[in-house]
Protein backbone atom coordinates (compact mmCIF):
# COMPACT_ATOMS: atom_id res chain seq x y z
CA UNK A 1 0.00 0.00 0.00
CA UNK A 2 1.47 3.30 -1.05
CA UNK A 3 1.50 5.75 1.83
CA UNK A 4 0.65 9.23 0.72
CA UNK A 5 2.36 11.03 3.57
CA UNK A 6 3.84 14.40 3.00
CA UNK A 7 6.47 16.24 5.03
CA UNK A 8 3.95 18.63 6.50
CA UNK A 9 1.89 15.74 7.84
CA UNK A 10 4.71 14.90 10.21
CA UNK A 11 5.13 18.57 11.01
CA UNK A 12 1.44 18.77 11.87
CA UNK A 13 1.73 15.65 13.99
CA UNK A 14 4.70 16.92 15.96
CA UNK A 15 3.11 20.30 16.41
CA UNK A 16 -0.02 18.70 17.83
CA UNK A 17 2.09 16.41 19.99
CA UNK A 18 4.09 19.30 21.44
CA UNK A 19 0.89 21.21 22.20
CA UNK A 20 -0.42 18.13 23.98
CA UNK A 21 2.77 17.62 25.99
CA UNK A 22 3.15 21.22 27.07
CA UNK A 23 -0.52 21.41 27.97
CA UNK A 24 -0.20 18.27 30.08
CA UNK A 25 2.87 19.57 31.85
CA UNK A 26 1.11 22.81 32.66
CA UNK A 27 -2.16 21.25 33.72
CA UNK A 28 -0.74 18.51 35.90
CA UNK A 29 1.96 20.44 37.71
CA UNK A 30 1.97 20.27 41.50
CA UNK A 31 0.35 23.27 43.05
CA UNK A 32 1.13 24.58 46.50
CA UNK A 33 -1.40 25.82 48.94
CA UNK A 34 -4.42 24.40 50.57
CA UNK A 35 -6.86 22.83 48.14
CA UNK A 36 -10.46 23.87 48.66
CA UNK A 37 -13.67 22.26 47.55
CA UNK A 38 -15.69 24.84 45.68
CA UNK A 39 -19.34 23.86 45.39
CA UNK A 40 -21.75 25.80 43.23
CA UNK A 41 -25.43 25.01 43.26
CA UNK A 42 -28.30 27.22 44.30
CA UNK A 43 -25.74 28.66 46.71
CA UNK A 44 -21.98 28.67 46.74
CA UNK A 45 -19.59 27.19 49.30
CA UNK A 46 -15.89 26.71 49.86
CA UNK A 47 -14.77 23.93 52.17
CA UNK A 48 -11.42 22.39 53.04
CA UNK A 49 -10.84 18.72 52.45
CA UNK A 50 -9.77 17.74 55.95
CA UNK A 51 -13.09 17.61 57.80
CA UNK A 52 -15.81 15.10 57.15
CA UNK A 53 -18.86 16.89 55.82
CA UNK A 54 -22.17 16.08 54.15
CA UNK A 55 -23.85 18.74 52.09
CA UNK A 56 -27.19 18.94 50.38
CA UNK A 57 -26.87 21.10 47.31
CA UNK A 58 -30.11 22.35 45.76
CA UNK A 59 -30.68 22.71 42.09
CA UNK A 60 -33.57 22.96 39.66
CA UNK A 61 -34.12 19.20 39.63
CA UNK A 62 -33.77 18.59 43.34
CA UNK A 63 -30.96 17.82 45.74
CA UNK A 64 -27.45 16.62 45.09
CA UNK A 65 -25.73 15.09 48.12
CA UNK A 66 -22.03 15.85 48.31
CA UNK A 67 -19.74 14.26 50.85
CA UNK A 68 -16.24 15.31 51.85
CA UNK A 69 -14.25 12.67 53.70
CA UNK A 70 -10.64 11.49 53.93
CA UNK A 71 -9.41 14.28 51.73
CA UNK A 72 -11.81 13.45 48.88
CA UNK A 73 -15.03 14.95 47.64
CA UNK A 74 -17.70 12.91 45.92
CA UNK A 75 -21.35 13.00 44.94
CA UNK A 76 -23.25 10.44 47.00
CA UNK A 77 -26.65 10.83 45.39
CA UNK A 78 -28.47 13.17 43.10
CA UNK A 79 -31.94 13.80 41.72
CA UNK A 80 -30.79 13.80 38.13
CA UNK A 81 -31.80 11.25 35.46
CA UNK A 82 -28.34 10.29 34.22
CA UNK A 83 -26.52 9.86 37.54
CA UNK A 84 -23.24 10.61 35.78
CA UNK A 85 -22.19 12.78 38.70
CA UNK A 86 -22.58 9.88 41.12
CA UNK A 87 -20.43 7.65 38.94
CA UNK A 88 -17.64 10.20 38.69
CA UNK A 89 -16.09 8.92 41.87
CA UNK A 90 -13.87 10.96 44.12
CA UNK A 91 -11.83 14.05 43.41
CA UNK A 92 -9.11 15.65 45.48
CA UNK A 93 -6.55 17.34 43.20
CA UNK A 94 -6.80 21.02 42.23
CA UNK A 95 -8.48 21.33 38.87
CA UNK A 96 -10.50 18.13 39.20
CA UNK A 97 -14.22 18.58 38.99
CA UNK A 98 -17.53 16.79 39.19
CA UNK A 99 -20.51 18.37 37.53
CA UNK A 100 -24.19 17.55 37.59
CA UNK A 101 -25.28 19.46 34.53
CA UNK A 102 -29.00 18.67 34.78
CA UNK A 103 -29.18 19.86 38.36
CA UNK A 104 -26.64 22.65 37.73
CA UNK A 105 -24.29 21.64 40.49
CA UNK A 106 -20.55 22.04 40.14
CA UNK A 107 -17.86 20.74 42.47
CA UNK A 108 -14.31 21.87 41.73
CA UNK A 109 -11.12 21.48 43.71
CA UNK A 110 -9.25 24.74 43.69
CA UNK A 111 -5.87 25.68 44.99
CA UNK A 112 -5.88 28.62 47.35
CA UNK A 113 -5.42 32.05 45.86
CA UNK A 114 -1.90 33.20 45.32
CA UNK A 115 -0.27 29.83 45.30
CA UNK A 116 -0.76 28.55 41.75
CA UNK A 117 -0.45 30.23 38.39
CA UNK A 118 -4.03 31.46 38.35
CA UNK A 119 -4.95 34.78 39.84
CA UNK A 120 -8.64 34.57 39.20
CA UNK A 121 -11.37 32.77 37.32
CA UNK A 122 -14.18 33.80 35.10
CA UNK A 123 -17.44 31.99 34.87
CA UNK B 1 -35.06 12.74 -7.19
CA UNK B 2 -31.47 13.24 -8.10
CA UNK B 3 -29.38 10.18 -8.70
CA UNK B 4 -25.66 10.11 -8.27
CA UNK B 5 -24.95 8.13 -11.38
CA UNK B 6 -26.81 10.08 -14.00
CA UNK B 7 -27.54 13.63 -13.17
CA UNK B 8 -29.76 16.02 -15.06
CA UNK B 9 -28.22 18.85 -13.09
CA UNK B 10 -25.86 20.84 -15.19
CA UNK B 11 -22.26 20.16 -14.22
CA UNK B 12 -20.59 23.11 -12.60
CA UNK B 13 -23.86 24.78 -11.78
CA UNK B 14 -24.82 25.96 -8.35
CA UNK B 15 -27.25 23.06 -7.92
CA UNK B 16 -24.41 20.69 -8.56
CA UNK B 17 -22.42 22.03 -5.65
CA UNK B 18 -25.47 22.14 -3.40
CA UNK B 19 -25.90 18.50 -4.27
CA UNK B 20 -22.42 17.75 -2.97
CA UNK B 21 -22.95 19.79 0.15
CA UNK B 22 -26.18 17.92 0.82
CA UNK B 23 -24.57 14.52 0.36
CA UNK B 24 -21.65 15.38 2.60
CA UNK B 25 -23.96 16.87 5.21
CA UNK B 26 -26.01 13.68 5.17
CA UNK B 27 -22.79 11.73 5.62
CA UNK B 28 -21.85 13.80 8.64
CA UNK B 29 -25.32 13.25 10.07
CA UNK B 30 -24.86 9.51 9.69
CA UNK B 31 -21.42 9.65 11.27
CA UNK B 32 -22.72 11.80 14.11
CA UNK B 33 -25.42 9.19 14.76
CA UNK B 34 -22.78 6.45 14.61
CA UNK B 35 -20.62 8.28 17.10
CA UNK B 36 -23.62 8.78 19.35
CA UNK B 37 -24.08 5.01 19.48
CA UNK B 38 -20.53 4.39 20.70
CA UNK B 39 -20.52 4.16 24.50
CA UNK B 40 -18.22 6.67 26.10
CA UNK B 41 -16.80 6.30 29.59
CA UNK B 42 -16.58 10.06 29.95
CA UNK B 43 -19.18 12.33 28.33
CA UNK B 44 -16.68 14.70 26.81
CA UNK B 45 -14.56 12.31 24.78
CA UNK B 46 -15.57 13.03 21.23
CA UNK B 47 -14.22 11.06 18.30
CA UNK B 48 -15.19 13.62 15.71
CA UNK B 49 -16.25 11.07 13.11
CA UNK B 50 -18.51 13.61 11.45
CA UNK B 51 -15.44 15.60 10.41
CA UNK B 52 -14.83 13.08 7.65
CA UNK B 53 -17.30 14.97 5.46
CA UNK B 54 -15.30 18.11 5.97
CA UNK B 55 -12.11 16.39 4.90
CA UNK B 56 -13.74 14.97 1.78
CA UNK B 57 -15.31 18.31 0.95
CA UNK B 58 -12.00 20.15 1.14
CA UNK B 59 -10.98 19.25 -2.35
CA UNK B 60 -14.42 19.71 -3.84
CA UNK B 61 -15.82 23.02 -2.74
CA UNK B 62 -14.91 26.67 -2.89
CA UNK B 63 -14.78 28.56 0.38
CA UNK B 64 -18.30 29.91 0.23
CA UNK B 65 -19.75 26.44 -0.29
CA UNK B 66 -17.37 24.97 2.25
CA UNK B 67 -18.69 27.32 4.91
CA UNK B 68 -22.17 26.16 3.98
CA UNK B 69 -20.99 22.61 4.58
CA UNK B 70 -19.55 23.60 7.95
CA UNK B 71 -22.85 25.17 8.98
CA UNK B 72 -24.88 22.15 7.93
CA UNK B 73 -22.48 19.88 9.76
CA UNK B 74 -22.94 21.88 12.98
CA UNK B 75 -26.71 21.85 12.53
CA UNK B 76 -26.93 18.17 11.79
CA UNK B 77 -24.60 17.20 14.62
CA UNK B 78 -26.66 19.37 16.94
CA UNK B 79 -29.80 17.55 15.84
CA UNK B 80 -28.32 14.15 16.56
CA UNK B 81 -26.77 15.00 19.90
CA UNK B 82 -29.82 16.94 20.96
CA UNK B 83 -27.80 20.04 21.70
CA UNK B 84 -29.22 22.18 18.93
CA UNK B 85 -31.03 24.61 21.20
CA UNK B 86 -28.61 24.66 24.08
CA UNK B 87 -25.58 26.81 24.64
CA UNK B 88 -23.38 23.82 23.78
CA UNK B 89 -24.12 24.37 20.11
CA UNK B 90 -22.12 27.56 20.37
CA UNK B 91 -19.00 25.56 21.16
CA UNK B 92 -19.60 23.27 18.20
CA UNK B 93 -20.36 26.22 15.94
CA UNK B 94 -17.27 28.25 16.79
CA UNK B 95 -15.03 25.21 16.97
CA UNK B 96 -16.13 23.77 13.65
CA UNK B 97 -16.12 27.10 11.86
CA UNK B 98 -12.71 28.02 13.18
CA UNK B 99 -11.16 24.62 12.60
CA UNK B 100 -12.84 24.18 9.23
CA UNK B 101 -11.63 27.54 7.98
CA UNK B 102 -8.17 26.75 9.24
CA UNK B 103 -8.20 23.42 7.40
CA UNK B 104 -9.31 25.17 4.23
CA UNK B 105 -6.53 27.68 4.64
CA UNK B 106 -3.97 24.92 5.12
CA UNK B 107 -5.13 23.16 2.00
CA UNK B 108 -5.02 26.35 -0.03
CA UNK B 109 -1.59 27.42 1.18
CA UNK B 110 0.16 24.07 1.11
CA UNK B 111 -1.76 22.26 -1.63
CA UNK B 112 0.12 19.05 -2.43
CA UNK B 113 2.63 19.39 0.37
CA UNK B 114 0.12 18.36 2.99
CA UNK B 115 -2.23 15.43 2.80
CA UNK B 116 -5.56 15.04 4.53
CA UNK B 117 -3.84 13.40 7.51
CA UNK B 118 -1.98 16.56 8.45
CA UNK B 119 -5.02 18.70 7.75
CA UNK B 120 -7.14 16.43 9.89
CA UNK B 121 -4.67 16.55 12.79
CA UNK B 122 -4.51 20.33 12.68
CA UNK B 123 -8.27 20.67 12.32
CA UNK B 124 -8.89 18.44 15.31
CA UNK B 125 -6.32 20.33 17.37
CA UNK B 126 -7.80 23.74 16.57
CA UNK B 127 -11.34 22.49 17.14
CA UNK B 128 -10.47 20.97 20.52
CA UNK B 129 -8.47 23.97 21.67
CA UNK B 130 -11.28 26.37 20.76
CA UNK B 131 -13.81 24.23 22.59
CA UNK B 132 -11.58 23.85 25.65
CA UNK B 133 -10.97 27.59 25.78
CA UNK B 134 -14.69 28.34 25.50
CA UNK B 135 -15.57 25.71 28.11
CA UNK B 136 -12.96 27.17 30.41
CA UNK B 137 -14.25 30.69 30.01
CA UNK B 138 -17.97 30.07 30.00
CA UNK B 139 -18.69 26.94 31.97
CA UNK B 140 -16.04 25.31 34.04
CA UNK B 141 -13.30 27.77 34.83
CA UNK B 142 -9.83 26.37 35.45
CA UNK B 143 -11.22 22.84 35.78
CA UNK B 144 -10.76 22.37 32.04
CA UNK B 145 -7.04 22.12 32.56
CA UNK B 146 -7.57 18.71 34.02
CA UNK B 147 -9.83 17.50 31.21
CA UNK B 148 -7.79 19.11 28.46
CA UNK B 149 -4.91 16.69 27.77
CA UNK B 150 -6.96 13.49 27.43
CA UNK B 151 -9.44 15.38 25.28
CA UNK B 152 -6.67 16.53 22.94
CA UNK B 153 -5.06 13.10 22.96
CA UNK B 154 -8.25 11.36 21.88
CA UNK B 155 -8.68 14.01 19.18
CA UNK B 156 -5.14 13.48 17.95
CA UNK B 157 -5.53 9.71 17.61
CA UNK B 158 -8.93 9.80 15.97
CA UNK B 159 -7.94 12.58 13.58
CA UNK B 160 -4.98 10.55 12.33
CA UNK B 161 -7.19 7.59 11.48
CA UNK B 162 -9.84 9.82 9.98
CA UNK B 163 -7.22 11.53 7.84
CA UNK B 164 -5.82 8.20 6.65
CA UNK B 165 -9.27 7.03 5.68
CA UNK B 166 -10.07 10.30 3.93
CA UNK B 167 -6.82 10.11 2.00
CA UNK B 168 -7.57 6.63 0.75
CA UNK B 169 -11.15 7.54 -0.04
CA UNK B 170 -10.31 10.61 -2.08
CA UNK B 171 -7.66 8.64 -3.92
CA UNK B 172 -9.83 5.67 -4.82
CA UNK B 173 -13.38 6.94 -5.03
CA UNK B 174 -15.05 7.09 -8.43
CA UNK B 175 -17.62 9.49 -7.09
CA UNK B 176 -14.93 11.99 -6.17
CA UNK B 177 -13.37 11.68 -9.59
CA UNK B 178 -16.69 12.26 -11.29
CA UNK B 179 -17.68 15.11 -9.11
CA UNK B 180 -14.42 17.01 -8.91
CA UNK B 181 -14.30 17.59 -12.65
CA UNK B 182 -17.12 20.01 -12.25
CA UNK B 183 -16.32 21.78 -9.03
CA UNK B 184 -14.54 24.81 -7.73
Amino acid sequence: MKWKFKVLDFAAFFLALSVLVSFSLYAYQEREGEPLVHIKGAEEWYYPLDEVRSLSVSGPLGTTEVEIREGHAAVVSSDCPGQICVHQGEIHRPGELIACLPNQVLIVIEAEEGSGELDGFSY
Amino acid sequence: MVSLTDSVIKRGSEEDRLDIIAILAALSMFLAALEYCIPKPVPFMRLGLANLSLLIGLGLLNYKNYVMLLLTKVFVQGLITGSLFSYVILFSFLGTLGAGSFMYLLKVIFKEHISLVGVSIMGALVNNLIQLALAGLIVFGPGVLFLGPPFILVGLCSSIFLGLFANKFVEKSKWIRKVSKSCL
